[in-house]
């Protein structure tokens, strides 16, 4: 094959270069008639991790697919390693030392994972292999395994077993799978690698995040890293320097030295972010002795959770923090209906509920958003107009036909639409076509005018920019002021202690310590993932 | 088990996301929504399930028309009707089940086993109450399409397909692998008849059919339902859409449908033959995807159908007329389904497409 041949001559030529990494100049691309980047230039030397944020929209994304050859951009130059890349060409590019780890894992589940380790670069693990052996290939697979083991050891995840399938594996050990394919890639070309890391930590616990970490700290001098994160906190600790994309332009490319959270969102969004991000002063005082909306009484769910209690107050946010896999999802989703409670109650307005499910909670009201708005939540191919309307088809009958009326449908959507402010041209948009944050304004629309008495909320802002979130804290704040409960779980601690009234964590599928955080009074972060882990 | 999305499909939706995003975040926040910037072509591209049908369905009839002028006359518009009733009835059977994202395979077979039983029940039974026990038999045989599919989720297509051949068999074992004849004029009387000069009944009910049931695809909670079903399941269920129910209406509302085909087919023939309706599958398939109904599910109509329904018919008797070979006339009809299907699939919904 022409391209191995290719790629030897370019490990060896990369050897020879000191300091590799990746360059972009001037580089724009338009979608239509949308700019999503114009004239964008920075560059990623080996030993540098460069973090890469902005609003959604502002073009990360897009960089990361031009840099990746997941797209062609219309101008500008990329070099890699000091070489020219060939632009739109991924498998070239992956040749050539460029990694990429998305949000969406591109792992094969049926295959093991030592074949996923060395998807794509089978003939350079064969060549490895027959070096070391006089039998050639003998034994081929179980040594293949073995060379992964030990990768994986490199990488710090020898606890990963290399021959166990990946569907069997858990989402976040997953990613580290993921992360770990990207390292063996550029250990195996021998190469200055280009690893560029798109919301890696999305789906990660403290603990994994930590191993992340100290893994980009390893892999540092034989590597350039470009982070993509919405979470700040994680880019000032990681990143040596930080460019900030605004509108799809470098808005600043600043070392990251003495720069906080406040200042870095100030340049993304163009405005200063102030104290009232969580609209504490909203927060209204619970009346302790009131009669709880939602209770879980020694709820167990198999598998999932045990012996949980909860009870949520009229006008209470009630935040559930804890890791990924901690069970604080599941118990979101049990009060919704989504999950079936085995032993245990759930009252519902002091009634005990029984034969819970999604339909049932909604004619209870209690509602749901949850956490993957793409699966779980849009229907993408379908107008923004009738993602809104199907959760109040009830409400828009004609009383004389009972058939639904178009008119009052058109009527209630725009009203709704306005109210959470959802950027539209028209409500016929397919859904799938608008950004993140005005999908999952579209999927708060649809409860808007339902009679809300408990409002389940699971991580209601991943993946959304920061302007998106504030309107959505308005919003939940205006729902818990009207009387809703509203149950919250959220990725980011930051939000939730900010919003809730009181943190329940749960850790293994248990309560492990209930928090309070009343306004001007609020936890550290500390105080809570104390109790996480 | 969902499949993540392959390389070439991410910069897809990234690529909507981010247009946007990066068009909405250049209004003021607090503004009046504006229309987002977007090519000349952007409202035919995103329209293009609808102007193909009726692009096609124009340049069929002037070509037609131009090759061959009995294709314009009184005659063949008569044929076509007669055609039209139906094939475009049999497609509104699949409709609702290829909306729900399956598909019904088993519809044409469907509709012939109702063409044996209302010729074998009419003389005995009378007119309204065979053709009342047929429908019902084969809305019990959908409804066993649906229950199978839910309770061993298995893929509809598999289910419908080993159906298709239990009712092959059913229906000659009934019959006695021969036509069934039957003196009742009560059929041919309520198909051929014309209320309305010029059309014959079978087409009025084939339109009449088509108004009700689009009335159910956008007025109706169920329908709505459908649709949301078809779109995203999942969200559907967290939606509070009862899918499973959903699923198995669509599924006998599908058989019954396909037994009105069988009764609109026994009374254009005046006899019910065990292979009837058979070779119309791919017929009724082709009118669906070509009427712009996608197999991906969520996108399309009953309305649709009709329009794709008259381009079949309409390509098949212009081919008829102009004396093109039948075998010709077959791979003609593949090509057509295969086009249509890669112009209406939602690709964002595969990752990998098997």
């Amino acid at each position: 094959m022409a391209r191995r041949g290719a790629g030897g001559a370019l490990a060896v030529l990369d050897r020879d270069t000191v300091t590799g990494g990746v360059a972009v100049s001037h580089v724009g691309k338009t979608w239509g008639t949308v700019r999503a980047l114009s004239g964008v230039s920075m560059h990623v030397t080996v030993g540098e991790v460069v973090g890469l944020v902005g609003e959604n929209g502002a073009g990360k994304s897009t960089l990361i697919n031009i840099i990746s050859g997941t797209v062609r951009p219309d101008t500008g130059a990329v070099r890699i390693n000091g070489m020219h890349a060939p632009l739109g060409d991924s498998r070239r590019l992956a040749a050539m030392g460029v990694a990429v780890v998305m949000q969406e894992q591109s792992l094969v589940e049926n295959l093991r994972v030592y074949e996923n380790l060395f998807l794509g670069a089978e003939d350079l693990v064969h060549e490895r292999l027959r070096s070391g052996s006089p039998f050639g290939l003998v034994g081929r697979r179980r040594r293949m395994c073995r060379l992964a083991q030990e990768l994986l050891g490199q990488v710090g995840i020898e606890y990963i077993p290399a021959d166990a399938r990946v569907g069997s594996l858990s989402f976040p050990q997953r990613q580290l799978v993921e992360i770990a394919k990207a390292f063996v890639g550029a250990e195996l070309r021998q190469q200055r690698a280009v690893i560029l890391l798109d919301e890696p930590t999305s789906a990660l616990s403290k603990a994994e995040t930590e191993a992340l970490f100290s893994l980009i700290g390893r892999w540092r001098d034989r590597a350039a890293f470009v982070y993509v994160s919405h979470v700040l906190s994680e880019v000032r600790r990681i990143c040596t320097r930080i460019v900030v994309l605004k509108d799809g332009v470098v808005v600043d490319d600043l070392p990251n030295e003495g720069i906080d959270d406040a200042r870095l969102h100030e340049l993304m969004v163009g405005r200063i972010r102030n104290a009232d991000y969580y609209q504490e002063a909203a927060q209204a005082d619970v009346d302790a002795s009131a009669a709880p909306v939602a209770e879980l009484r020694a709820a167990t769910s198999f598998g999932c959770f045990s012996g949980i209690d909860l009870e949520v107050r009229p006008g209470e946010i009630v935040g559930l923090a804890g890791v990924v896999g901690s069970g604080a999802s599941d118990i979101a989703a049990a009060i919704a209906g989504a999950l079936p409670i085995g032993d245990g109650a759930l009252h519902i307005g002091g009634q005990p509920v029984r034969r819970w499910s999604i339909r049932a909670a909604i004619r209870a009201g209690v509602l749901y958003v949850p956490p993957e708005r793409a699966t779980d939540a849009i229907f993408a191919s379908a107008s923004s107009a009738q993602n809104v309307s199907i959760g109040v088809l009830d409400q828009i009958r004609s009383p004389a036909t009972r058939l639904i009326s178009l008119r009052q449908e058109r009527r209630v959507v725009d009203r709704l639409v306005r109210q959470m402010r959802v950027k539209v041209g028209s409500t016929r948009t397919p859904a799938g076509e608008l950004s993140g944050g005005n999908q999952q304004k579209l999927v708060f629309a649809r409860w808007l005018d339902r009679s809300c008495r408990v409002l389940v909320l699971d991580d209601p802002t991943r993946g959304i920019d920061v302007g998106t979130r504030e309107e959505l804290y308005t919003t939940i704040r205006q729902l818990a002021a009207s009387g809703a409960a509203i149950v919250l779980r959220s990725e980011s601690l930051e939000e939730l202690i900010g919003l809730s009234n009181r943190i329940v964590v749960v850790k293994r599928g248990e309560v492990s310590a209930v928090v309070d955080s009343p306004p001007g009074h609020k936890p550290e972060e500390l105080d809570v993932v104390r109790h996480m882990i | 088990m969902p499949i993540p999305p392959t390389d070439e499909e991410r910069p897809k939706t990234d690529v909507l996301a981010a247009g946007a995003a990066a068009s909405s975040e250049s209004t003021a926040p607090a503004g009046p929504p504006v229309e987002p910037a977007s090519p000349w072509w952007a409202p035919v591209a995103r329209n293009r399930n609808l102007i193909v049908p009726i692009a096609s369905l124009a340049a069929l009839i002037l070509y037609f028309g131009v090759r061959n002028s009995a294709f314009l006359s009184v005659a063949s518009a008569q044929n076509i009707s007669r055609q039209l009733a139906f094939i475009s009835v049999l497609a509104m059977a699949g409709t609702f089940v290829i909306l729900i994202g399956g598909i019904d395979l088993s519809v044409a077979a469907n509709a012939t086993l109702a063409g044996i039983l209302v010729a074998t029940w009419i003389d005995d039974l009378g007119g309204p109450l065979a053709i009342a026990l047929t429908i019902l038999m084969c809305g019990v045989v959908g409804f066993v399409n649906g229950a199978v599919t839910i309770t061993f989720r298995v893929p509809s297509f598999l289910v419908t397909l080993g159906m298709l051949s239990v009712l092959d068999g059913v229906s000659n074992t009934i019959s006695g692998g021969g036509p069934v004849s039957f003196r009742s004029s009560v059929l041919s009387t309520l198909v051929n008849r014309k209320a309305i000069p010029g059309i014959p009944n079978g087409a009025l009910i084939a339109v009449g059919l088509t108004i009700v049931l689009s009335i159910v695809a956008f007025g109706t909670t169920f329908g709505r339902h459908v649709y949301a079903v078809g779109g995203n399941e999942r969200a559907a269920r967290l939606a509070g859409v009862p899918v499973r129910a959903v699923r198995l209406a669509v599924f006998s509302i599908a058989g019954m449908l396909a037994g009105v085909a069988g009764v609109i087919f026994t009374g254009q023939a005046s006899v019910g033959v065990p292979e009837g309706a058979g070779p119309s599958l791919l017929n009724s398939i082709a009118a669906i995807v070509v009427g712009g109904t996608a197999l991906s599910g969520g996108v399309g109509g009953p309305h649709r159908t009709l329009l794709g329904a008259l381009v079949i018919v309409i390509l098949g008797s212009g081919m008829d007329i102009t004396s093109i070979g039948p075998y010709t006339q077959l791979v003609v009809k593949g090509v057509v389904v295969i086009v249509a299907v890669a112009l209406t699939i939602d690709r964002r919904r595969y990752g990998v497409i098997k």
